[in-house]
């Protein structure tokens, strides 16, 4: 490892750095603006300025960039010179001639990068007298406020948006002081991760949209370690909360993970919080009707926690327990996880999506259904050509260097799926096939296809140092087999399973029937009573299907906290507390277990699902990690479900909880003042190791799992996460958190053709039948996230599209209507003709209202 | 000893000397205007809320018994949806209107604020509002902030030039 | 009316008028100090303010009683019931006129000294009882000063029992018709009264109940009509010590024109006003400061001047 002396001491760092790294890496303060852990450095600031040294003898030294000075060994510099902190002040000086009063009407007050870098060079008085430059901003969405007055070009947005996200509709324009980070027009910006550019800019151009609604500063916020419950990568997150209600959610580090950034989705989809549902407490009648039950059948949740599923399935019996997937979601997840065990493959975290150089995706569309895997691929394409910038002594982290050596080269990225997903932009070959056929081609490339695009493929693959194949659960079981089959033919490479939502791995392990069986057991008469666990059944199966079961049943509990077509049937429903008001544990699409904590306590009294199936039978458990660990002694697989979080009575060294508050917090005498003069105590939180006050510990975690933000002195924006890495960029102190559950046992895979083949019923030869299929889109199609106001904004319209082939062959036409015909349901959507969808199929949004029912590549008959 | 001796000689002529009470409320004190009293929220010179929700009075408060919520109006103003001062934590210290950026919240020189029911002593936005802009007449923050509100449009606000053309060309 | 009805009925008015002299005090004590401060002081309830006590003593009488869970709770009621109650006993021996006293017992000095040394009781059990640390404490500190400061004032006395030839109090203030102690005894005089001001607990000599540092010493723990029995017991001292000066060294009820029981509150009020007059001069003693002067300064002049009286007595016979 390198030595390097900074003013005089030396530090090891490791290989491979820059100056501004090393000393971030050393825990010692050097501001930076445009410099950003993952997008490396470009130099455009110069507010990094150190006095570099040649050798011992020289006292003259000279000003230079950290950042774009290579830590070798021996590398010698100042921080402290007394030259170096002056330029760095003239340097925050010059931007700030132009930086407009705003801080107290500014959204990035209080999280300011160019608040904390401003006051650590010690410039405190502005000197300019003359006139300021401004600019007209424009409207980007209902994501994102752009204030341009604000801007101090350092570039990190252009950067982040177009070199890392690949967005194409956001630049930088105009020349000289006139430089402007905007679009070419006003309008929504079309990447999927707009949202970060919040967080990656040093000051306020671009804040929050939505918390600005009911904006709360950072140190007035309360927040706790959560994990995103939008699909199922198992994103972390910091949501923050004021007065009880939400405000903004802001991406938590996970180097194994998510790395610093969120998709949209993830950020605003918090605002489903807002619209929750209240009813009378009826646990009275739920507990007679469930003495009176001649049977019961438990219908759990892929979006409730584990240890409510798993407390369900103790109070209905395995026998009667149902996982909550549809048929095809439970085929495809059991399929995965015999694949998970066989380790024909090995599976590769989020992270690790990110080095891979040769990207196959196989039926899924990532943008849609997993956005992160999107982003993560979009990293490893660019990554991949890396080798040519080393040949040329470039270090990895120069980012202007590396892209002008690569010249626009990039990894190979070749998909298979119905529809021209968004990653096709950057694909080097991608096919539009029917989902029965994106299996066919997994596998002729597996077997080696002698010529064609597959034999292509197979030898890039082969070629590849990092190959990797990604599919998800709901490409299907068939297509998830032959996936697992192809990255099991190729030494060395990887294989990512998407999983739908935030715990369907986590049900799919705890086992029980699929939701289509439950119902057998209802409408044979084996059981008359029914307890669905925050759970839509009306999403998960044809809606003649919905309405049978709704007839035969006798009672139906339903356990949700937001409005749902099944709570509307249900004959008793018992509110349960939000994800933002419970405590527990998800299990991500690569069996990684993470715990999430309670933003709130739970609110009048709604407590969380646990507990009201605790008392909906005769069981004692205290908290939720009471379950976990019954389910870990019943389930060894489960183990690592405690090791994943520090239990409740985790004390610091000084021997103190976590507080949820910052010592900051506010209005502690008043927030309450006008319903009662006596200022309640703050609600203990007899279930984490953390508080809902600011009593306890601010800056501990020695486990990464429980950090409620991040803070360091001085460093009040989200960069402070440098303060909680063991090397600037890299794993947190006491490791990423999270468990993976599940190891290779190496056993064989079940590989049941017959039910394969069962997943996808074939067209027959009539020409009115076509493929139905349901595509997932980043807005709109999850069950939550689409209920928060400004993703609802978002949502596409309702259609029907299909290529052009098939519609003239169906005789439908563009605008028309299509009647579709499936499972004894009708569905009527406008049609939009277009070439991006494969022949044979047509593509309707997934879990928008007017598609219920439409669960599965199915096939429908055209009216 | 002799120093005891004559502090005691010193405290007794002051049996003699006239008490300095003032027999308050029969006979009133001069209250000088920087009085740390009431706090009221003032309004701007076109008689707008000068309070722009930032939080700082709240943050500065050592007895934390300020609390607002923030929000915009449909040009982009911001201001308190409520605010609330609990005047029987209050310490009149004075804090928030060092901390305050656009003068909006002042202590004034009053202090009868007496009351036999406690929670009448937490005064809400309408009870804080002033129709005057208090001891510093004449600021308003927005035409100095860059943002722009109705009334002042981008590049409106002193020492600011028109927002550029950033199509132009010209060096 | 025989002697012995007599006696009650002496009895029963000191009783009277020394709970009246109590309150009186508050009053008395707030507006001195006010004046030594230059301020008005009470002025408001009544004329003058003077139904001020009475408005104190309803407000203690409102209070919540409350005895702490952590209390010795039959020693935590008994102890401030000591505190009143020897200091009262210790009125019985002091002669205000020829006539008006309750009792001319032969060792009436003797029987003050006890009763002084009982009260300290009152104080160190409240301490202990209270189970406080603060209160510990103060009852501490007070065991501590009570002993200091009872060895000078005995030695004191003894001085003025030589010259007077008896312990019997009326016989000590017939002793002085003209020629007070005082003039005789200046310096007994003077290490009586301090040390009086120490026995009474009041500053410079408060460090049992020191506010700022102990809270309130050994009553922090108490509320109600409790607190108000300490704070009557050392009204009560101020009292008793200052009736006691008169008797011992002012020539008691001695006085030309004026009758003798004028004369006599006369004199006991002058030293009520020393009291208030020195608290409003002096800071609170530091601990050592208070042992060093009862120890090192007190006691040894008490012992010379009882020396020098014996030996001026000796030549002078």
């Amino acid at each position: 490892m390198p030595t390097v002396i900074i003013d005089g001491i030396e530090y090891e760092v490791e290989q491979g750095r820059n100056m501004l790294e090393a000393v971030l890496d050393n825990g010692l303060d050097l501001p930076y603006f445009c410099w950003h852990p993952a997008m490396g450095s470009v130099g455009a600031c110069r507010l990094c300025a150190v006095r570099l040294y040649r050798d011992e003898s020289d006292t003259q030294g000279k000003i230079a960039m950290a950042c774009m000075t290579p830590a070798n060994d021996g590398t010698r510099i100042s921080i402290q010179d007394p030259e170096a902190t002056e330029f760095r002040r003239c340097v925050v000086e010059w931007l700030m001639t132009n930086h407009p009063h705003d801080c107290p009407v500014c959204d990035e007050g209080g999280h300011c990068h160019l608040q904390d870098m401003t006051t650590m060079c010690g410039q405190t008085y502005r000197r300019f007298r003359f006139k300021k430059r401004t600019y007209t901003n424009q409207y980007l969405g209902p994501f994102l406020t752009h204030e341009m007055n604000r801007c101090i070009q350092c570039y990190r947005c252009v950067r982040f948006y177009r070199d890392l996200a690949g967005g194409r509709d956001f630049n930088v324009f105009g020349s000289r002081n006139r430089i402007y980070f905007g679009r070419q027009r006003d309008g929504v910006l079309e990447s999927e991760f707009s949202g970060n550019l919040a967080e990656v800019c040093p000051t306020g151009v671009f804040t929050d949209k939505t918390s600005a609604r009911h904006y709360t500063r950072k140190w007035d916020l309360r927040t706790a370690p959560s994990v995103c419950i939008h699909c199922g990568l198992g994103c972390n997150t910091i949501p923050g909360s004021r007065y009880n209600k939400m405000r903004r959610i802001e991406g938590r580090f996970n180097g194994d993970v998510n790395g610093y950034f969120l998709c949209d989705r993830g950020r605003y989809g918090y605002e489903f919080s807002y619209d929750t549902i209240r009813s009378e407490n009826a646990i009275d009648d739920a507990q007679n009707a469930l003495k009176e039950a001649k049977g019961v059948v438990g219908i759990g949740s892929p979006r409730a926690s584990l240890e409510s599923n798993y407390a369900l399935q103790k109070l209905v019996g395995v026998e009667h327990f149902s996982a909550g997937l549809s048929e095809f979601e439970q085929e495809a997840a059991e399929q995965y996880l015999s694949v998970f065990k066989s380790g024909t493959a090995q599976m590769l975290s989020l992270a690790e999506v990110e080095l891979a150089d040769v990207v196959v995706v196989l039926g899924i569309d990532p943008t849609g259904e997993a956005p992160m895997l999107d982003f993560a691929i979009r990293q490893a394409m660019r990554k991949a050509p890396m080798e040519v910038a080393r040949k040329l002594n470039i270090p990895d982290w120069d980012a202007n260097a590396v892209i002008n050596a690569l010249n626009g080269a990039k990894g190979k990225l070749y998909i298979a799926a119905p529809w021209s997903i968004k990653l096709q932009e950057i694909a080097t070959e991608a096919i539009n096939v029917t989902p029965a056929n994106v299996a066919v081609f997994a596998r002729d490339i597996s077997r080696g296809a002698v010529d064609g695009l597959a034999s292509g493929i197979s030898t890039e693959l082969a070629k590849a140092k990092k190959p990797l194949v990604v599919t998800g659960i709901s490409a299907g079981a068939d297509t998830i087999l032959a996936a697992s089959e192809l990255a099991g033919s190729i030494p060395g490479c990887g294989l990512f399973v998407t999983a739908p939502e935030a715990n369907t791995l986590g049900v799919a392990m705890l086992g029980g029937q699929s939701i289509r069986q439950a119902v057998d057991t209802i409408e044979s008469g084996q059981a008359d009573t029914l307890i669905v666990l925050e759970n839509d059944l009306a999403r998960r199966m044809s809606s003649p299907a919905f309405a049978s079961l709704v007839e035969n049943v006798k009672n139906m509990i339903v356990l949700d906290c937001i409005e749902t077509q099944t709570t509307r049937a249900a004959t008793t429903i018992l509110p349960v507390a939000t994800f933002f008001n419970s405590d527990g544990a998800f299990v991500n699409n690569e069996s990684r277990a993470q715990r999430y904590y309670a933003v709130d306590p739970p609110v009048e009294d709604i407590p969380a699902a646990w507990s009201r199936i605790r008392d909906l039978g005769d069981f004692t458990w205290a908290g939720y990690e009471d379950i976990l660990r019954e389910l870990a002694a019943d389930r060894p697989e489960f183990a690592g479900t405690l090791e994943a979080a520090p239990f409740a009575d985790w004390r610091s060294t000084a021997n103190r909880k976590i507080a949820r508050e910052t010592h900051r917090s506010s209005g502690r005498t008043s927030k309450d003042a006008n319903r009662t003069m006596r200022e309640p105590q703050p609600p203990d939180d007899a279930q984490t190791p953390l508080a809902f006050s600011m009593e306890g510990d601010q800056n501990p975690p020695a486990s990464s799992a429980v950090i409620p933000r991040f803070w360091w002195p001085g460093w009040n924006s989200n960069a402070a996460s440098n303060k909680y890495q063991k090397e600037v960029g890299a794993e947190l102190h006491g490791g990423n958190p999270g468990v993976r559950l599940l190891t290779a046992s190496g056993s064989e895979p079940e590989a049941d053709r017959d039910k394969a083949s069962v997943s996808y019923p074939q067209p027959a030869g009539e020409s009115k039948e076509i493929w139905l299929i349901p595509r997932p889109y980043i807005f709109g199609s999850e069950e939550l996230s689409r209920r928060g106001i400004a993703i609802g904004e978002l949502i596409p319209p309702p259609e029907a599209a299909i290529h052009p082939q098939s519609a003239q062959k169906l005789g439908l036409t563009d605008g028309g209507t299509a009647e579709l015909d499936f499972d004894g349901q009708t569905i009527s959507l406008p049609i939009r003709v277009e070439e991006s969808v494969a022949v044979g199929v047509i593509v309707v949004p997934m879990g928008f209202p007017e598609t219920y029912g439409v669960t599965s590549p199915t096939v429908a008959r055209v009216k | 000893m002799v120093s005891i001796l004559r502090s005691m000689w010193l405290m007794l002529k002051h049996l003699v000397v006239r008490p300095v009470t003032v027999r308050y409320p029969e006979q009133k004190a001069y209250i000088p205007p920087r009085w740390r009293g009431r706090i009221i929220l003032s309004r701007d010179p076109d008689g707008c809320e000068r309070c722009v929700a930032c939080y700082l009075c709240s943050a500065a408060c050592p007895a934390d018994c300020i609390s607002l919520q923030a929000t915009e109006d449909e040009h982009g103003r911001r201001y308190a949806e409520w605010f609330r001062i609990n005047f029987s934590r209050c310490i009149f210290c004075g804090f928030c209107e060092e901390a305050c950026p656009t003068y909006a919240i002042q202590l004034t020189p009053d202090f009868e604020m007496g009351e036999y029911d406690r929670s009448k002593l937490v005064y809400e936005k309408e009870d804080l509002l002033i129709s005057g802009q208090g001891k510093y007449p004449g600021y308003n923050f927005y035409h100095h902030s860059g943002v722009s509100v109705k009334g002042k449009p981008r590049g409106g606000a002193v020492d600011e030039t028109h927002p550029v053309d950033i199509r132009s060309l010209l060096p | 009316m025989t002697p012995g009805l007599w006696t009650l009925v002496i009895g029963v008015c000191l009783l009277a008028g020394l709970l009246g002299l109590t309150t009186g005090m508050i009053w008395i004590e707030r507006r001195l100090l006010a004046q030594f401060q230059d301020r008005l002081g009470p002025n408001r309830v009544g004329p003058l303010g003077l139904f001020q006590p009475i408005a104190d003593i309803i407000k203690l009488f409102m209070k919540e009683d409350w005895m702490p869970p952590f209390a010795d709770k039959l020693i935590f009621v008994i102890a401030p019931g000591i505190i009143v109650v020897t200091v009262l006993l210790a009125f019985a021996v002091v002669p205000i006129t020829p006539f008006i006293k309750v009792s001319d017992a032969n060792v009436g000095l003797l029987f003050f000294l006890g009763m002084a040394s009982m009260g300290v009781y009152g104080i160190v059990l409240a301490g202990w009882a209270s189970n406080s640390k603060y209160s510990l404490i103060g009852g501490t500190r007070a065991a501590a000063q009570m002993l200091s400061y009872e060895l000078p004032m005995g030695l004191a006395v003894v001085s003025v029992v030589m010259l007077a030839g008896s312990l019997r109090l009326s016989d000590i203030v017939n002793a002085q018709p003209r020629l007070w102690f005082c003039v005789l005894q200046p310096l007994g005089f003077v290490i009586f009264t301090i040390a009086g001001i120490a026995e009474a607990r009041r500053t410079p000599f408060d460090l049992p109940e020191a506010d700022s540092e102990l809270i309130a010493g050994y009553h922090t723990e108490y509320s109600s009509m409790k607190f108000a029995l300490f704070f009557m017991g050392e009204y009560l001292d101020i009292i008793l010590v200052s009736a006691m000066v008169t008797v011992l060294y002012l020539g008691g009820w001695h006085g030309p024109l004026l009758p003798p029981a004028l004369w006599f509150i006369i004199k006991m009020f002058a030293v009520i006003f020393l009291f208030v007059w020195v608290r409003a001069v002096l800071p609170r003693y530091r601990y050592d400061q208070l042992m060093t002067l009862g120890w090192k300064i007190l006691l040894p002049l008490s012992i010379v001047n009882l020396v020098a009286t014996g030996a001026v007595m000796l030549v002078m016979r």
